[in-house]
């Protein structure tokens, strides 16, 4: 009896449940009474059958309501409303607007937005970051100015360039992650790139699969890295031997806190990585390495650290 | 708010997002309120309000904002006193060469268990019913009920050491 005692318990069922028992455990386990009443259990109730639901009935249902909502009407249709004179002007201005302007996407702290282009190449973009690029003749100039940090898979095609402030980089088809925040990092995981330093300078450099650039202190450095996809878009932000400053920098760029530190020193060297969904944890990781104590106030916009 | 993306606006895609999530939506409120026509409401009330909101709700996070927003609907309304989750039928099984007194005990002892997992606390009773009768992974309940996997697998052993505590004894080894 004291064994079945064991075994009915729940962290040993969680456990059990996540596939970390022991192949001891497990073997006393499954002889058991409890594990036999489970199994038992178990087979009666994955003969339970979910409700049947008429997915259309709801459907029509809900078009029908849908109908009777007024929706907010687009900028573009309500100016019909205003007077002809005024509406002519204003049409004529939006259109030019329309025509000749740029599509812009930003995001704020926190934020992680995808998008997709007419070639069917695909930006993810990492918090803070904005991307602009022409409305019009997208096949025809594949150009887009840009900052903060995002993944491209660009399709084949016409040369496809990224401006940012530090440089351009061009590639034609491939997969490439930049980082430019303060230092411009630039990571290529398929094909291969070109990056063009704004700085006269500094002369272009090539990378293939598996190379990152770093752009700093007015020097460019090349080295070898590994990995499949950029940590960020698993929502985590790892670090190898940084200055602990680099982590408050990425926290508050996925965080929306500031950070009040007097006696902090930030130039220690931070190995590890924190996660981009949950405030408490991605602190808690961080900061007990480093010995450093933080509270949170109460509406949760300002972290004050002390050793 | 990305144009590249297919617009919520646009009733084809309204009713593809209707179509695949609309039934597994109805199925996890079910799960927590018992009450078949009372999540069928709830949902069909998210999807009214998504109509309105479909510009401002972005095409690749609609999954996560239907079960976020039903959820939410359901915390609002009032608490059922008492789950009978009567709409959960048997599997029927066409040929049967059992005989009869078995029959009957298997009855028994299924009706026994729908009222033990009816009577799960609300937490338990809606991952256990994900993981055994929609048979979604732990991963997959994690994503909907918006929790780690690590929880999800607190909950699930929590439900079946109370199952077993109300059915354990119907079941005799020898």
């Amino acid at each position: 009896m004291p064994m079945e005692e064991k075994y009915a318990n729940e962290d040993f069922l969680a456990r059990w449940l996540a596939e970390e028992l022991s192949e001891e455990e497990l073997v006393g386990f499954m002889t058991s009474d409890v594990y036999r009443q489970l199994m038992a259990i178990d087979e009666e109730a994955r003969k339970l059958n979910s409700p049947k639901i008429d997915v259309e009935k709801a459907l029509a249902l809900v078009t029908a309501k849908n109908k009777q909502t007024i929706k907010e009407e687009p900028l573009i249709k309500r100016l019909r409303w205003l007077s002809a004179a005024a509406a002519s002007i204003a049409l004529l201005f939006a259109g030019y607007t329309y025509f000749f302007g740029n599509v812009t996407y930003t995001t704020g702290i926190g934020e992680k937005e995808s998008v997709l282009l007419a070639d069917g190449s695909l930006i993810e973009m990492n918090a803070n970051s904005s991307l602009s690029y022409k409305r019009f003749g997208w096949e025809e100039d594949r150009a887009v100015d840009f900052e903060g940090e995002a993944f491209f898979d660009v399709r084949s095609g016409k040369d496809f360039k990224v401006r940012t402030q530090k440089g351009t980089i061009s590639v034609l088809g491939t997969k490439f992650n930049v980082r430019d925040r303060k230092d411009l990092k630039i990571q290529c995981y398929e094909g291969s790139i070109v990056f063009t330093p704004a700085d006269k300078e500094l002369s272009p450099s090539q990378l293939s699969e598996g190379m990152e650039i770093y752009y700093g202190d007015g020097k460019i450095n090349t080295k070898d890295f590994s990995g499949q996809v950029p940590d960020w878009k698993n929502g985590f932000s790892s670090f190898s031997r940084q200055p602990f400053s680099k982590v408050l920098e990425e926290l508050a760029l996925q965080f929306p806190v500031t950070f009040n530190m007097d006696s902090i020193q930030t130039d220690r060297l931070f190995t590890g990585k924190f996660t981009h969904n949950n405030l408490e944890n991605a602190l808690k990781t961080t900061m007990e390495p480093m010995g450093i104590k933080y509270l949170i106030s109460a509406d949760k916009r300002i972290v004050t650290l002390s050793e | 708010m990305t144009e590249q993306e297919p617009s919520i606006c646009e009733q084809k895609v309204y009713e593809r997002i209707f179509r695949t999530h609309y039934e597994a939506v109805t199925r996890y409120i079910y799960f927590k309120c018992g009450d078949i026509q009372q999540a069928e409401d709830i949902v069909q009330n998210v999807f009214v309000k998504l109509w309105k909101l479909c510009s401002s709700v972005s095409f690749s996070k609609v999954k996560a904002y239907l079960y976020r927003a039903a959820n939410n609907a359901f915390l609002n309304e009032k608490e059922h006193e008492k789950i009978v989750l009567k709409h959960l039928k048997k599997v029927s099984n066409p040929v049967d060469h059992e005989n009869p007194e078995y029959l009957m005990q298997m009855e028994e002892f299924h009706e026994k268990l729908k009222n033990a997992i009816a009577s799960l606390p609300q937490k338990e009773r809606e991952v256990y019913l994900l993981s055994r009768v929609e048979k979604k992974t732990y991963a997959e309940i994690a994503e909907i009920t918006g929790l780690g996997v690590k929880a999800i697998e607190r909950r699930m052993s929590k439900a079946l050491l109370q199952l077993r505590d109300v059915l354990g004894k119907e079941l005799k080894f020898k």
